[in-house]
């Protein structure tokens, strides 16, 4: 024992009695060192990929243990599979992302919506545009724009589905009526057959999203839509959107407002409009109907507040006199739009 | 080959993820490693996870390897002990428990193949404190270098040496109390 004395010796000693067992690592602990190389691997792809390398990787992968797993796909373990997956998953979340916020450009749009997805159509999507360009012509008072958009609309709109028309003919016609008068065009040269000339205007109308009334004037033909204001108090005006794509007459503001105090509200419903829809509309008295157009509903001076209307007739019946047809025409109208069939 | 300019190539097939590098080192420090671990946890299997763990550890973090200029087997041993050292603290095992039950087993077999001298050895090792048992193990089990042992236990490698020194003279107390024992 006196020959352990020595630091080397008793190293030498220690070394011997603790040496370790000559082992090798076996093959689940190979594997764990491959895996952990294949994770480090696809972390450096993610990092060059700008994709977040503490994100935890989607399986792909080829090893003893992940056979023992049944052949569950546990981690993405090829550089080229992860960026694969990368790729898939960002475009596939844009075009999630696309879908949701119906941001699309045309041809995607088309395999989109012909593939079944909640996509508007591009037919609809395309009116839209065409009555956008409408509004802005409209702003700028630009008659040649007026007159090609107005006729581009009309066409986009009789190409249009009848779901996809109820969507949009309110403002449609709304804008098309303006359109019109704005042109100086005669009562109902512009707006195809089936219109109704003479029609009132109706500034920030209701836009009748609301069911037909109950009582008395059915308020068919809830266009003119331009009020911000719920009208659900008994504006009266509101009425099923769907009569008006079908020839039903709609009213644009022109000249003579009429002053409404709601009172003869016929159906409850919301006005969407984004205008603010004010109208003290003193001057109009005089129903106007031109012959052969729709039967409209007159309201012998009433006034239309629009959006701020807050009649207190909630109850569906509408009080004025002589509300029969399916269209509201307000006294000293001078153009009516109807939508033509698609 | 010069050693440094080895390591360093070494080091850099590491970091670039060599899988052959990977393999090589592997197998040269496995043992070590297992053994080490096995004295600081209750059984092998644990000790072979623990191995297993630090290794992927190593993969993970090779990038810093190659700044600090420690030997990959001293980065492997450094990360180790801290893999030892999370085991322990969440089974609340005291760390000397599997060496004192391996090392103790002096019976009277054991004694006649490994002889009289290396049963003394075994039983003063298991007597000394964890500290000393741990560098002692570093150096002459792992083969690591005092710079290395340096990088592990993070001291510097003349308090290595220091306590190299002072670990071998308890061993010599230790091993002289075995023999008055023997004897």
């Amino acid at each position: 024992m006196t020959d352990l004395l020595e630091d080397a010796t008793l190293l030498a000693a220690l070394g011997e009695v603790l040496a370790p067992e000559p082992v090798a690592p076996g093959p689940d602990a190979m594997a764990a060192l491959h895996r952990a190389l294949d994770d480090r691997a696809a972390a450096a792809v993610a990092v060059a990929t700008g994709r977040d390398a503490s994100t935890p990787v989607v399986p792909l992968a080829t090893s003893a243990r992940w056979g023992q797993r049944g052949g569950t796909l546990h981690r993405l373990r090829h550089p080229v599979a992860a960026a694969v997956a990368v790729a898939v998953l960002a475009t596939s979340g844009m075009a999630a992302a696309a879908v949701a916020t119906d941001h699309l450009p045309g041809p995607t749009r088309a395999v989109a919506y012909d593939l079944g997805l909640p996509v508007t159509s591009p037919a609809l999507a395309a009116a839209r545009g065409t009555l956008a360009q409408l509004d802005a012509a409209l702003a700028a008072g630009d008659a040649v724009r007026i007159r090609t958009t107005s006729a581009l609309l009309r066409s986009e709109l009789a190409d249009l589905s009848p779901s996809d028309r109820a969507t949009i003919q309110t403002s449609a016609a709304l804008a098309l009526a303006r359109a019109a008068a704005l042109a100086g065009a005669p009562p109902g040269a512009a707006v195809g057959p089936g219109a109704a000339p003479g029609g009132t205007t109706r500034p920030g109308g209701t836009t009748g999203t609301g069911p037909p009334g109950t009582g008395g004037s059915t308020g068919s033909g809830g266009a003119g839509g331009t009020g911000t204001g719920s009208s659900s108090t008994g504006g009266g005006r509101s009425g099923n959107p769907a009569s008006t794509g079908v020839g039903a007459t709609v009213t644009t503001p022109t000249t003579a407002p009429r002053s409404d105090d709601g009172s003869g509200g016929t159906t409850p419903g919301s006005d969407d409009g984004p205008g603010d829809g004010s109208d003290d509309g003193s001057g109009g008295t005089t129903p106007t109907t031109a012959p052969g157009s729709t039967p409209t509903t007159t309201r012998p001076g009433g006034s239309d507040d629009g959006g701020s209307d807050d009649g207190s007739g909630d109850d569906g019946s509408d009080d004025r006199s002589g509300a029969t047809g399916d269209a509201i025409v307000s006294p000293a109208a001078t153009t009516a739009v109807t939508i033509p069939r698609g | 080959m010069d050693d440094t300019v080895e390591q360093e190539g070494e080091v850099g097939r590491l970091r670039a993820g060599d899988p052959l590098s990977w393999e090589t080192l592997y197998r040269r420090v496995y043992p070590s490693m297992l053994a080490y671990a096995k004295r600081r946890v209750a059984t092998t299997e644990e000790a072979q996870d623990a191995v297993s763990e630090a290794l992927t550890r190593t993969v993970a973090g090779i990038d810093r390897l190659g700044a600090t200029g420690a030997s990959p087997e001293s980065w492997l041993f450094g990360v180790l002990r801290h893999v030892v050292l999370d085991r322990q603290r969440t089974s609340y095992r005291r760390r000397d428990l599997p060496a004192r039950r391996e090392i103790d087993a002096t019976d009277p077999l054991e004694s006649v193949v490994l002889g009289e001298e290396r049963a003394a050895v075994r039983s003063a090792f298991a007597r000394l404190a964890e500290r000393d048992r741990e560098l002692l193990e570093l150096r002459v089990v792992a083969g690591l270098s005092a710079e290395e042992v340096a990088d592990v236990l993070d001291m510097r490698p003349g308090a290595v040496r220091t306590a190299q020194s002072r670990a071998l003279e308890r061993l010599r107390g230790l091993l002289l109390q075995v023999e008055q024992v023997g004897s």
